[in-house]
């Protein structure tokens, strides 16, 4: 046995001496592969933060989201208020504003003679008593078909000012049922309160508490006696109806103040007409426009009384803050005015929509203040942004 | 507490030999998250102060951003109200050079000044009462806005000869659209008619050039400029004034008041940076607000890159230490399985020669020790066959029937002639002799027995021989309990008397020695026979058979020295010295074996 072992470290010394020659084969073979292994390595590296860097660019930051208003969403210099504070919320929560106009300003019988007067556009929603050249229905259409290009254009939330109860109803239907994505578009109101269901948010100033306001404002100019007429109530629109409620609700705690006719008019001439034919017949302290035609015509009559014979003081307490209303309101024809910011409307409108947006709690009404502007406090500081928001 | 301890301790047990047997102590697990662990941490800690460094840089930048666009801001207003200055001037001479402000001379320059800048409304000259005296273009005041409340009426009353500015307000002194305008006016004492008298000069410039000039500014993609009254603290622009007088917005204005250079706060919940400059002449001051968020998203944004990197380069390390692991840990497990194969018997396996350098040389050596264990394996096999195979050839020579024959042959003879205590020491030689020849099947004997063995051998060739020869034995006696291989004197006895005697005309003398030369034991067989010639010696050894004739042959021989070798190696065998016609002298040399050590060797076997 101990002969083979020898043998066998001979033989194996033997071996080793052949292998080496070998180790330079050897460490060739190893620096071909590390080469192979660092080509790999190197390839894969590059692949991967190519898809990195690709990631990063090609991932969107969440693209905003966009919030179609759909104009005129009001009256006149309301509507461009409302644009504007709708344009500053989406701009501060990071989303794109379109506006689609369902009909163009242009079209309507009432063109603004200067671009800047935009209270023209205030004819639009009373215009179809009136002869013009779009009907009632017909814009009601264009409305819901605004609608339909404002979510072709991929707008997720919708604020507008509906012209009708239909109009609303047929405008809920399409945002509720053509979604595919099985998400229902938020609808936000302003300045409209019509009982239809599936609205997401109602933004609006309390009009039977702004008809509370303009009842007092009333009561005190007439200093607690006296005869008041309502012009131009309509027993359609649930704005109206509502100022008119809040008026009679705030008159009646004056025993001596006695709420005379109604005269039902809806542009500024019907009016005039309206009012002169109320003046030539009545005794009648102060007049209460419920809306912004009324009050103008209100106006105008009290103007042609005035030149005619001095010393006819009637009250005019209306709502709005329009150009001409405020310029009435200057020169002391009307005493007070309710006025309602369109610029927080608008920013809340687009705050509600893209808090709906993101899964937020969203408030179902929001109530903006009104205030109530009188000829002495028009120009105050803060009153002036009030009423005139817009620089030009 | 103790056998709390003691479950502690079993537990611990429990899982390190569970994390023996399972992947985790492997190689592969090792070098993968080592790596994967080093490298990632190397690398956040490198984007930890990349980021740091570069959110630093970010910020500073971001500041010196705000700066220097609120002093672009506060450059352009200052610059836009010193040239309304130099308007205002332009028309204060040529309004009121000479004292009159009637004629036409005068309302054409007022004209050419007005159209040439639109972002003037209106020329307004009044006397202290608040009546007018002049305006370009000509309208009627209205009544109704009561001009003498209004607040650059009363700042021209209070400081005359001191152009003042208005803060942005809305005129209605006259019928049209009402405009936001920023009112110049000035007290100035006019000589008219040898007669001092104090008209007011108002220039109402708008204010959307301003406004623009603010609005257009933009920091980041919520930040604004707005621009405040540093006397009273009102607000002269603010992109978000509709909201503020919600009160859906605030500013802080106090802090804006007091500040110089740059600021931070925090307004609902959000931090900006807030950045100061006054506007001279004007007395308002421009504060430009950058949201901090904006600057973060910066920051954000190389998070989530770094985050991306990181956790690309991690799987990049993942992936290139599994293959790296793989790559180690693969020819380790086909060794692995090769092993197997071999303690399973297979030896005719074999390592591929590939790999890193080191597994390679593993797999060479591994190759050569199952090379190496093959052929011990084959050499084992092929020595069991030749000793059988010697040890029956050795058997044989020992009960050599030629010899059995001669010697019966011998005895016959010797009965014949009656010489009967001839044949009872041949009878008993031989029988001694078979005995130790068998000697129970073992294989090694006593020096002892082995010259017993030779001494009964040579008796009997003495007889046959009839005394042809003599004989003489001698061993030391230290030398006589050790062992040797059976049977290795008898054919070289027999190689001496049938070659060295037979044939010799004298009397033959063997002589065998035994002795010890250093550690071996050595036999020594002389004879004084005829001798071997060179060639003869040389042959023996080689295994052809010296003489054809003859009963011995050299096979005989040459078996015992093969055997001896096989038995005890290659140092160890035979040694021959042969002259001619003086004898020949033979050495067996075997290793000095005592009895107790061939028992243990037995034992261990």
């Amino acid at each position: 046995m101990k002969a083979n072992k020898i043998n066998g470290t001979e033989w194996m010394g033997h071996l080793v001496m052949k292998i080496n020659l070998c180790p330079r084969v050897g460490i060739i073979r190893m620096r071909v592969l590390l080469l192979r292994y660092m080509a790999m390595i190197a390839a894969t590296c590059c692949l991967l933060l190519c898809v990195a860097c690709g990631m990063s660019n090609a991932e969107p930051a969440g693209s905003p989201p966009r919030i179609a208003l759909i104009t005129p969403a009001g009256t006149g210099e309301l509507a461009e208020a409302i644009r504007l504070g709708a344009e500053a919320a989406a701009k501060e929560a990071g989303a794109e504003l379109i506006t689609v106009e369902a009909f163009p300003s242009e079209g309507l019988t009432y063109a603004p003679s200067n671009p800047d007067f935009t209270a023209g556009q205030g004819k639009v929603k009373q215009e179809h008593l009136q002869n013009g050249t779009y009907l009632l229905s017909e814009r009601e259409q264009a409305q819901v078909d605004a609608v339909s290009l404002a979510m072709e254009q991929g707008a997720s939330a919708l604020l507008i000012d509906p012209l009708s109860e239909k109009a609303l109803s047929d405008i809920i239907q399409k945002a509720q049922t053509k979604d595919a994505n099985g998400v229902i578009i938020p609808v936000i109101l302003l300045n409209d309160e019509f009982p239809v269901k599936g609205i997401t948010s109602v933004i609006s100033i309390d009009n039977v508490e702004a008809g509370r306001q303009a009842g007092q404002a009333m009561a005190v100019l007439m200093g607690g006696r006296g005869r008041v007429a309502l012009l131009g109530p309509d027993p359609v629109n649930p704005v109206l109806i509502n100022r008119e409620q809040g008026v009679e609700e705030s008159l009646a705690q004056y025993p001596d103040i006695h709420v005379e006719a109604q005269s039902v008019c809806s542009t500024r001439d019907a009016c005039w007409q309206a009012a002169k034919q109320l003046l030539d017949e009545q005794q009648v302290d102060g007049l209460i426009a419920l809306q912004e035609p009324a009050s103008l015509g209100a106006a105008d009559e009290l103007n042609r009384r005035t030149s005619e014979n001095n010393g006819n003081k009637v009250k005019i307490v209306g709502f709005g803050s329009e150009q001409q209303q405020l310029e009435q309101l200057q020169e002391g024809r009307i005493q007070h005015l309710i006025v309602q910011n369109g610029f927080s409307a608008g920013y809340l409108g687009v705050n509600q929509a893209v808090a709906r947006l993101n899964n937020q709690q969203v408030q179902a009404r929001v109530t903006l203040e009104t205030k109530l502007v009188s000829t002495d406090n028009m120009f105050w500081m803060d009153n002036q942004k009030l009423l005139f928001p817009f620089v030009q | 507490m103790r056998p709390f301890a003691g479950w502690i301790r079993s537990l611990w047990l429990k899982f390190r030999s569970r994390l023996r047997s399972s992947r985790v102590s492997s190689i592969r697990f090792i070098i993968t998250w080592s790596f994967s662990v080093f490298i990632v941490l190397v690398l956040t800690i490198m984007a930890l102060l990349l980021h740091d460094k570069f959110t630093q840089a970010a910020e500073r930048s971001a500041e010196l951003t705000t700066r220097q666009i609120v002093d672009q801001v506060s450059y352009n207003l200052e610059d836009y109200v010193r040239s309304m200055s130099h308007l205002y001037r332009a028309i204060e001479e040529h309004m009121l050079r000479d004292g009159t402000w009637e004629g036409d001379q005068v309302d054409k320059q007022l004209d050419t000044l007005l159209s040439s800048r639109e972002d003037i409304i209106s020329i307004t000259l009044l006397d202290s009462t608040g009546h007018l005296l002049k305006n370009r273009p000509s309208a009627e005041l209205k009544p109704s806005a009561h001009v003498t409340q209004q607040g650059w009426f009363q700042s021209a009353l209070r400081v005359p000869d001191h152009l003042s500015f208005s803060l942005p307000h809305i005129q209605n002194m006259y019928t049209g659209p009402y405009k936001w305008v920023v009112s110049m006016s000035k007290g100035i004492t006019v000589r008219q008619n040898g007669q001092d008298r104090q008209v007011i000069l108002l220039v109402d410039i708008n204010f959307k050039q301003m406004d623009e000039l603010s609005r257009r500014v933009s920091l980041g993609q919520r930040g604004y400029v707005y621009i405040i009254d540093e006397s009273a603290g009102n607000i002269v622009y603010h992109p978000q004034q509709q909201l503020m007088y919600m009160g859906l917005k605030s500013e802080n204005i106090e802090q804006a008041l007091v500040a110089t250079g740059s600021y931070e706060d925090e307004a609902d919940g959000q931090k900006r940076l807030n950045a100061v400059k006054s506007v001279a002449n004007i007395g308002w001051k421009i504060v430009g607000v950058a949201y901090l968020d904006e600057i973060m998203t910066t920051r954000q944004e190389v998070n989530g890159y770094l985050i991306r990197v990181l956790l690309v380069v991690l799987v990049l390390v993942i992936l290139v230490s599994l293959f790296l692991s793989s790559s180690l840990t693969r020819p380790i497990r086909r060794m692995e399985r090769k092993m197997k194969a071999v303690e399973r018997g297979d030896f005719n396996v074999e390592l591929p020669i590939e790999g890193p350098l080191e597994v390679e040389r593993l797999s060479r050596r591994f190759n050569l020790m199952v090379y190496k264990i093959r052929t011990l394996m084959n050499e084992i096999i092929h020595e069991q066959e030749q000793k059988r195979r010697l040890e029956l050839e050795a058997l044989q020579a020992q009960i050599n029937p030629h010899f059995l024959y001669n010697t019966l042959n011998s005895v016959v003879r010797m009965v014949g002639m009656s010489r009967n205590e001839e044949v009872i020491t041949m009878i008993t030689s031989l029988s001694r002799l078979f005995r130790i020849s068998l000697s129970q099947g073992k294989t090694i004997i006593t020096v002892r027995e082995e010259l017993e063995h030779a001494h009964h051998y040579l008796t009997i060739q003495q007889m046959r021989f009839k005394r042809k020869f003599n004989f003489s034995m001698k061993a030391d006696e230290d030398t006589l309990d050790c062992l040797t291989l059976k049977l290795v004197l008898q054919p070289l006895i027999e190689n001496a008397i049938v070659h060295g005697i037979e044939y010799h005309m004298d009397e033959g003398c063997i002589e065998i020695r035994v002795y010890r030369e250093d550690d071996k034991l050595v036999f020594r067989i002389t004879d004084n026979g005829v001798g071997m010639t060179e060639e003869q010696l040389s042959k023996l050894l080689m295994g052809s058979p010296v003489v054809k004739s003859g009963a011995g042959s050299g096979v005989a021989v040459r078996n015992v020295h093969d055997r001896i070798q096989l038995y005890y190696g290659e140092l160890y065998g035979l040694e021959f010295e042969s002259e001619l016609e003086e004898g020949t002298t033979v050495w067996i040399r075997i290793p000095i074996q005592s009895e107790r050590e061939e028992d243990d060797a037995h034992e261990s076997e």
